[in-house]
């Protein structure tokens, strides 16, 4: 099992697996969801092939690990897209179906007069795009940005993933 | 840094440093408002980074957060976050409004509003920094404020990015305010940096 993986989940259907900051998940259990609440600078990492019903999702914290071998790999851009990657995959996930999704990296903290240091947001937004590119995969759709944060939701059935914002609708991705 | 390595004394001095520092943030923001302020027990707890929002609570409920940087001799953080209700409240009673507030929808706020949570900010911290000078004698300036009024977790998970780039934990000192109406005001954090920290302590005579 890669580092930082959560278990899978086997039981009971339909239980929604939230994914806490710097930790990844994957689930091949029709029903459930995975969910990254309150995104603001992190991104929420998604991969899914709808074909077999598998899904997984990192909520990436920062741009690198700098070639530390932490325990979460989730945590950081250029560990969580590997990782990911093999927990999808392991689940029976076909790299060449992949749906590679991202949403957050926001600028939180734009009002006020001190809103100066926080551009993470938009450096783990890069961060993960590169790494995504260096595994030899896209990114398809991304909700990225803003100065709001967001509360993403993957279904693991049909592989639908959707993002929320603070007074706004439901959105798909 | 870790949690082991943080003696009982260190976190008696610490939660000292909470306990005036907020003591004296609570006098400012009762001066301000005009409403008698109490301040619950300080909490000092030394957490990976990724679990922060979670220690500190909130979800995905809707707050204001105001963000300053500490530079000086013991550089940080300082965190005050209201829930949104709360802070629209606060500001009311800065602005001599009847309060506008009810219910669970998210309150507005105008540009106006903003600037006065800004200020609560810059005289809250102002008010706890200036304490802990007097007390340990370091020099500590804040910068100006940033504000935020979103999803708490996706707030507090940026709020302590800067600390997770050079430290797997952070070190919380938090303390929460109430008044006669609202057992919930504000909670007020200051999160030193592992340099911050030592020299807090340093100055305290205590060791981490």
């Amino acid at each position: 099992m890669t580092p930082g993986t959560a278990t899978i989940l086997r039981a009971p259907a339909a239980a929604d697996i939230s994914v806490g900051l710097g930790r990844l998940a994957a689930s091949g259990e029709r029903g459930q969801v995975l969910s990254a609440l309150g995104l603001g600078s992190c991104i929420g990492l998604v991969m899914v092939d709808a074909g077999v019903g598998v899904a997984g999702l990192a909520h990436v914290m920062l741009p690198s690990a700098r070639g530390e071998v932490g325990e979460l790999a989730g945590k950081y851009a250029d560990t969580a897209a590997p990782a990911l990657l093999s927990a999808v995959t392991a689940l029976g996930a076909r790299r060449r179906f992949l749906t590679v999704k991202i949403a957050g990296g926001a600028h939180m903290f734009a009002q006020g007069s001190g809103a100066h240091t926080l551009a993470v947001g938009e450096r783990n937004a890069e961060a993960v795009r590169v790494a995504i590119l260096a595994l030899g995969l896209r990114v398809s759709a991304a909700d990225v940005g803003g100065n709001m944060g967001r509360t993403l939701r993957v279904d693991v059935g049909d592989g639908r993933v959707s993002v929320r914002q603070v007074g706004g609708e439901t959105r798909p991705l | 840094m870790n949690a082991d390595h943080l003696a009982p004394v260190a976190i008696d001095a610490l939660a000292e440093i909470g306990n005036i520092g907020a003591g004296t943030a609570a006098t400012a923001l009762a001066q301000m408002t005009g409403v008698r302020v109490d301040m619950g027990l300080p909490r000092v707890s030394l957490v990976p980074v990724e679990d922060v929002p979670d220690r500190v609570g909130g979800g995905d409920t809707v707050v204001a957060a105001i963000l300053l940087d500490v530079t000086g001799d013991a550089p940080g953080r300082m965190v005050f976050m209201m829930p949104a209700g709360a802070a629209r409240t606060v500001v009311d009673m800065l602005m001599g409004l009847p309060s506008t507030h009810s219910g669970d929808e998210v309150p507005e706020f105008d540009e106006i509003a903003l600037s006065a949570l800004q200020e609560v900010g810059n005289v809250l911290t102002g008010a706890y920094l200036g304490a802990l000078s007097t007390l340990t004698g370091l020099r500590l300036e804040p910068s100006p404020p940033a504000l935020g009024i979103d999803m708490a977790y996706a707030l507090l998970a940026t709020a302590i990015v800067d600390v997770a780039e050079r430290s797997p934990d952070a070190l919380l000192i938090e303390t929460d305010f109430s008044d006669d109406d609202d057992p919930q005001v504000g909670t007020l954090m200051f999160i030193p940096t592992p340099e911050g920290l030592d020299a807090v302590l340093g100055r305290l005579g205590v060791a981490a």
